[in-house]
């Protein structure tokens, strides 16, 4: 697979040689320009409904006596152009926890006449959001006064956060409304004998060069920057979104390779204690692997032992009460593990690596990122991104992935986020990175029959069987392993419902929902009134009854973000339809099959019966073959074009007429 | 797998919060729980979430008017999804009100007691929304814990001084419930009254001063789509405790005390100053008619921005509004601050008006048995007019004369139409001796209705391209202006293209067009769109297509074969007329059958024509407000059943 990588490899390193007292805003607002006062129309985004027109945020770091602090000073301004500008914009929360404290809060708005409208210390209202115990979530809150369509309103505060740096804090450049200049100003701590540096790593965004500035300060900025738009489909917001990390580390000075070579070593002296064979373990190992002869066969012995045998404590559907999660003890071998038959997905993972290794196997921690949050880079030579690990075994002279924690994934794959990732192999010597597989369309199937039989008033009705493999099974049976079967049932009839409100649903069976092996399965009748149109000597019926009443992927005609998909997938359809007495077929043509390359292919089949008494509908689709997922926005609109094919050729008609007969196409 | 990141680095200041779980000892659950644990439960259906055993609420009224609560709630959870209802909450206001005491308790099958006593207590606000708003509400989570069997209990005791010597207690929820229980005591010489809803005749139990209603054996009030609000299925009674020699005046026993109220609160408030006179008299200044100034002055109060901050509601200020110099200078304000407003502009030139209060969402919801303000949870404005003033929304009051209902607060709805939700409402007009509580008027179907041009070109391959005009009225331009003034430019152009995609695949709007007329209640949206192979060709021979193209009905709301409460339904009405140029080369094969239907809450009727190469396709329905009887549900159901196959019948063109 090829993610794109939009990753810029330059980290700033921020070093404060002098220690000066914290700026303050200037008592006075900034002049405002009187052009910004004349503007009528958005300078960015040309329907916006309100623009910033600076946004500027001082973080600085320093000591309060003994104790830690940073200061975020914010200073907003904002051009109103609509009244849905106003309505958005009005309203300010400044959320706080009780430790921290919101300070020196002003803000007014400059009407078009250019008259003054400033909020005074009473019109900002503070909130106890909430609190228990001795933990409260406040907010101090204000609305703008006067404000309407041509107005500038601008607000500034200081909030402190005590007992903590601006350490891994993600700032971002993008708003909900487009900003003419976004500006940060950074301000490191400088102690004596501290010997960690502030780094600042941005993403997604051109912004310009660290610039040093008074006061022990250094800024970045970006201009004209767009308002971020949420899309169906898109990929994680860090890997879209203009943003900067800012964090601490040592001055090692090291390059991303030598950054890797050290962390990947660290990995394995932390983690090998947790992979300790003992006698135990060994006979576990043993047991578990039984008269299997086949390395392959034996892995996925010990896999199956360590995802059945084992309860995941963290796994919300183990069924543990919150009376016996407080007596759980924490394991700190493989082989308390064994003995207690339980332990966190931590435990299970180094249990699995135990068994491999005493089953002679080499096995390792890989350390890698999470799909859903980013598109991970190693060119950043930090760990904070790579917080989510498996187990490689050698199988011969590869490395393979193996996460028995995750209970619902089937042997062979790795959770969704965890899959075409570049992984950390750790090593004493040599880490080196490996990519883990992404699993192919096939592993990821919903594969649907249905038995049914035609009325001639145009009711459908028959039995239905839908079965979840692979990611698709995952999503399934996390989302539904804590329900009960009465929900379960609501959540099907509800889905059926969705595309065909007239349905009923009788002798409904739901399979294997927390088996770890098995495929999740749905089973039931269905009768569906009015399902094939009649009019006067025919009936017009859509033989791809999974999808009917199931709308376009994509509909709108432009895109602002790339199209991205979790995983691979494929569907795999059979409808045998029994046709009402005095109808025969008039039109049986099948859709046109077609197809992306290696990406994707669509192939439909229409067929009867020799006796033309059924029909016989076969589908077949794959999606994100050659590890194709993420699509850039300019093949938005083939993409478009592609899924609308699907929709149309999925909605595609068949027609009965009293008595004609023609075969199938 | 994943994990969480550990602190980098292990210098002292880098803060790490560490929340220790520590095992309790086990606990016992107080008697009342105990035995409420210990009953039978009938069998209900299988979907039943959870079964209320006990919910009881004892009041005590002190003689300077301060009450004490103690609520007491027990509910056997019977499903997983019925988790949800182990939790414990009770409401309370900062200034006038707290909650003195929380615990709860969780038994599980097995006997054992959790209890979840202050370290378990969250405290917070009850609206986030709000800018500012002193409701808290103090609440335990036990649904983590509890799974099918648990018995979950809670006592609470809560201080008050209220507002009003009159309290609502609703007997259930949607859960069935086996007990429930309101019991009020007072203090000696005082005396309570109770109007009971939604149930026969129930009597409170009085002993000395301490009166009690209590329900047995309560079924279970499933939701079901198009129902009417709980609050007019589940039973309730409404109090009222006063000193019996005396009275209260916080205990309304007339319409008119309860306008009385009012007005002394808004009446002060009510007259100019200088700057809001001045500005009244630029806003009218080329106004010719008392309809163009009230016009004039409406725009001006509606477009003012909706901002609610309330402080002090224990004390009465959630009825009270602020000075209108003041919400002018702020240019934002809440409901009553906009009505207020309004009242003082047209008072400065010479309109008399006056508050009205209302509840916003359902208008079957006020019962005119029971006067109270607490009925109520918005306000907007009834104005004198003279006989020369011609609006729908005028109604006739014997001692006020004729009076424009208009809601100051929808920016959206102009002067003489009215938010649906509030057509029908009874509500008060607050005009001291004069008030009474009021019918607001209800609009006639055709005032609010949507009608519908669109004209097709097919070719011989099936695309379309189409030119759709829609010309909208009341309530429904209400809606089309609503959806456009909330979304940009772009969204709306999605949006509209979102719409259209629903009924033909690959539609694209190449171009809109909006007229926006809210003086006149008006809303227009002229659009061109294109869709490729809209009809189906079957092997050459044939084009099908559907002629209703957008808004097409594809589903059906009433799924349910069996309904147990009322349908409720707005009222609704549109026309659409679809002229389709056909491609040469094919003759109309086969249309569908017209289709006309008649039933007492509305009709739907269908025509199909061919002529000089073109399809005349027509569909109208008109959908009356109203409350249908559950015993008339299949009539509903089969009607909209009608209506979606109508919709969904194809035209057939064969080739010559």
């Amino acid at each position: 697979m090829t993610l794109l990588s939009r990753f810029v490899p330059h980290m700033v390193v921020l070093c404060l040689a002098l220690l000066l007292p914290v700026a303050v805003f200037a008592d006075d607002w900034r002049p405002i320009d009187p052009a910004d006062m004349a503007l009528k129309s958005p300078v960015v985004e040309k329907d916006a409904d309100a623009e910033a027109i600076i946004w500027e945020v001082r973080v600085a770091d320093g000591m309060e006596g003994a104790i830690p602090q940073t200061v975020f000073s914010h200073y907003v301004r904002i051009k109103i152009f609509t009244e849905r500008g106003r309505e958005s914009q009005s309203k300010i929360d400044i959320p706080y926890l009780s430790n921290w404290s919101i300070r020196d809060i002003a803000a007014r708005t400059i009407k078009p006449d250019g008259t003054v409208a400033e909020i005074r210390k009473e019109d900002i209202l503070e909130r106890v959001i909430e609190k228990d115990g001795g933990r409260k979530i406040k907010a101090k809150s204000f609305a703008m006064k006067g404000v309407e369509p041509g107005a500038i309103i601008e607000y500034r505060w200081k909030e402190i956060r005590k007992d903590r740096l601006a350490n891994y804090i993600r700032l971002d450049f993008q708003r909900d409304v487009p900003t003419q200049t976004v500006k940060y100003y950074l301000k490191p701590l400088s102690l004596p004998g501290f010997t960690y540096g502030m780094r600042a790593q941005t993403f997604h965004a051109n912004a310009n060069p660290f610039v040093r500035e008074k006061d022990g300060y250094y800024s970045t900025s970006m201009t004209n920057v767009p308002a971020f738009r949420e899309e169906p489909r898109m990929p994680p917001h860090a890997s879209i979104r203009p943003w900067m990390l800012v964090f601490y580390s040592e001055d090692r000075n090291l390059t991303p390779e030598q950054f890797w070579k050290t962390f990947g070593k660290e990995q394995f002296e932390k983690n090998k204690g947790r992979m300790k064979v003992n006698d135990e373990v060994k006979q576990a190992a043993a047991a578990a692997i039984g008269d299997a002869t086949e390395p392959e066969q034996k892995i996925q012995r010990l896999f199956e032992f360590c995802r059945s045998k084992i309860k995941n404590v963290n796994d919300d559907a183990s069924g543990m009460t919150s009376e016996e999660r407080e007596k759980i003890k924490e394991n700190k071998s493989p082989s308390d593990t064994l003995k207690r038959g339980m332990g966190t997905g931590y435990d299970i993972d180094m249990l699995f690596a135990a068994l491999a290794i005493a089953a002679g196997f080499d096995a390792r921690i890989v350390n890698l990122a999470d799909r859903s949050d980013i598109l991970f880079d190693k060119r950043f030579p930090d760990d904070y991104f790579i917080q989510t690990f498996d187990i490689a075994v050698k199988v011969g002279n590869e490395w393979r992935f193996y996460d028995p924690a995750s209970t619902y994934v089937p042997y062979g794959m790795l959770r969704w986020q965890e899959e075409s990732q570049e992984a950390l192999l750790s090593d004493p010597k040599e880490p080196v990175w490996v990519t883990t597989p992404l699993s192919t369309p096939d592993k990821s199937k919903l594969k649907r029959t249905a038995k049914l039989r035609l009325s001639e008033d145009g009711t459908l009705e028959g039995d239905v069987s839908v079965e979840y493999h692979g990611h698709l099974g995952v999503e399934k049976k996390e989302w539904e392993d804590e329900e009960s079967p009465a929900e379960r049932e609501e959540t099907l009839r509800k889905s059926v419902k969705a595309r065909l409100s007239t349905a009923e649903l009788a002798e409904i069976k739901i399979e294997n929902v927390t088996d770890p092996i098995k495929p999740y399965t749905y089973k039931y009748q269905i009768t569906v009134p009015g399902y094939a149109q009649r009019t006067g000597k025919r009936l017009f019926l859509q033989p791809s009854f999974f999808q009917y009443g199931v709308g376009p992927l994509f509909t709108t005609s432009t895109r602002r973000h790339e199209v991205y998909f979790n995983y691979p997938w494929s569907e795999e359809d059979e409808v045998t339809v029994e046709l009402p007495e005095g109808f025969s077929l008039d039109n049986a043509e099948s859709p046109a099959p077609f197809s992306a390359g290696a990406i994707s292919e669509y192939k439909p089949s229409v067929s009867v019966t020799k006796d033309g008494r059924k029909l016989i509908y076969k589908r077949k689709f794959y999606f994100g073959g050659g590890g194709s997922i993420l699509f850039p926005v300019q093949s938005y609109g083939q993409l478009k074009i592609y899924f609308d094919q699907l929709h149309k050729h999925d909605n595609h008609i068949i027609t009965l007429k009293q008595g004609a007969v023609t075969a199938a196409n | 797998m994943t994990c969480f990141k550990l602190a980098k680095l292990s210098v002292a200041f880098f803060f790490l919060t560490v929340t220790s779980a520590v095992a309790a000892p086990a606990e016992q659950a107080p008697g009342w729980l105990q035995q409420a644990a210990a009953v039978s439960v009938p069998t209900y259906d299988k979907d039943t979430p959870a079964v209320v055993l006990r919910k009881e609420q004892a009041v005590t009224v002190a003689s300077d008017g301060r009450i004490t609560t103690v609520t007491t709630f027990a509910v056997r959870i019977l499903t997983r999804e019925g988790r949800a209802f182990a939790q414990a909450g009770e409401l309370y206001l900062t200034q006038t009100g707290k909650v003195r005491e929380m615990t709860a308790w969780l038994i599980r099958p097995n006997g054992f007691v959790k209890k979840y006593g202050k370290d378990q207590t969250v405290d917070r606000i009850s609206n986030p929304n709000d800018i500012y708003d002193e409701y808290r509400v103090r609440v335990i989570d036990a649904i983590d814990d509890a799974d099918e069997g648990v018995v979950f209990g809670y006592q609470s005791t809560s201080e008050e001084r209220p507002l009003f010597n009159q309290d609502i207690w609703n007997f259930q929820n949607r859960l069935p419930t086996l007990v429930s229980r309101y019991t009020l005591t007072l203090p000696t010489g005082w005396m309570a009254t109770g109007v009971v809803f939604n149930y026969k005749k129930l009597e409170p139990t009085v002993n000395g001063s301490v009166y009690t209603w209590e329900l047995l054996g309560l079924d279970p009030i499933r939701p079901e789509p198009a129902s009417p609000a709980l609050r007019n299925l589940a039973p309730m009674v409404a109090i009222n405790y006063f000193p019996a020699e005396v009275g209260s005046p916080k205990a309304f026993e007339t319409w008119s005390q309860v306008s009385r109220w009012g007005a002394q609160m808004y009446d002060p408030l009510s007259a100019p100053d200088e700057t809001v006179a001045a500005k009244a008299r630029t806003l009218t200044a080329n106004a010719k008619s008392e309809l163009d100034k009230i016009r004039a002055i409406a725009r001006f109060v509606q477009n003012l921005q909706y901002i609610a901050i309330d402080i002090g509601v224990g004390r009465g200020n959630g009825y009270k509004p602020r000075p209108p110099a003041q919400v002018l200078a702020k240019a934002y304000g809440d409901c009553k601050d906009k009505a207020n407003l309004m009242r003082a502009m047209l008072k400065s030139i010479g309109i008399n008006a006056y508050p009205v209060f209302i509840y916003l969402g359902d208008p079957t919801l006020v019962r005119e048995e029971w006067p109270s303000p607490t009925q109520f949870n918005h306000c907007i404005i009834a104005i004198n007019i003279s006989e020369e003033t011609k609006a729908p929304t005028v109604i006739q009051d014997a001692k006020l004369g004729r009076l424009l209902i208009f809601d100051a607060t929808d920016p959206h709805t102009p002067v003489g139409d009215l938010p649906d939700e509030e057509q029908g409402s009874l509500a008060l007009v607050v005009a001291g001796d004069s008030g009474s509580l009021l019918r607001m008027p209800t609009l006639p179907p055709d005032s609010s209705n949507l009608d519908r041009q669109t004209e097709i070109v097919l070719t011989s391959d099936g695309s379309i391209t189409g030119n759709l005009k829609e010309r909208s009225i009341g309530q429904t331009a209400v809606n089309e202006r609503r959806a456009f003034r909330s979304l940009s430019n772009p969204d709306y152009k999605s949006m509209l293209e979102n719409w259209v995609t629903r009924g033909a695949t690959a539609a694209k709007v190449s171009k809109f067009l909006t007229n926006d007329d809210s003086e006149s209640g008006k809303f227009d949206l002229d659009m061109e769109f294109s869709a490729p192979h809209y009809a189906q060709d079957m092997a050459g021979r044939l084009l099908v297509f559907k002629p209703a193209i957008v808004s097409r009905r594809e589903s059906v709301f009433l799924t349910e074969p069996t309904r147990k409460h009322p349908v409720v339904l707005d009222s609704y009405a549109f026309t659409e007329t679809v002229r389709v140029k056909l491609p040469g080369g094919f003759d109309v094969d086969e249309l569908p059958d017209p289709v006309k239907i008649e039933v007492p809450f509305g009709s739907y009727k269908t025509s199909y024509e061919v002529k000089a190469g073109e399809l005349l396709f027509t569909r109208s329905l008109a959908q009356k407000a109203g409350t249908i009887p559950a015993d008339q549900y299949q009539s509903v159901r089969s009607f909209y059943q009608r209506v979606r196959a109508a919709e969904q019948a194809p035209v057939v063109l064969a080739r010559k």
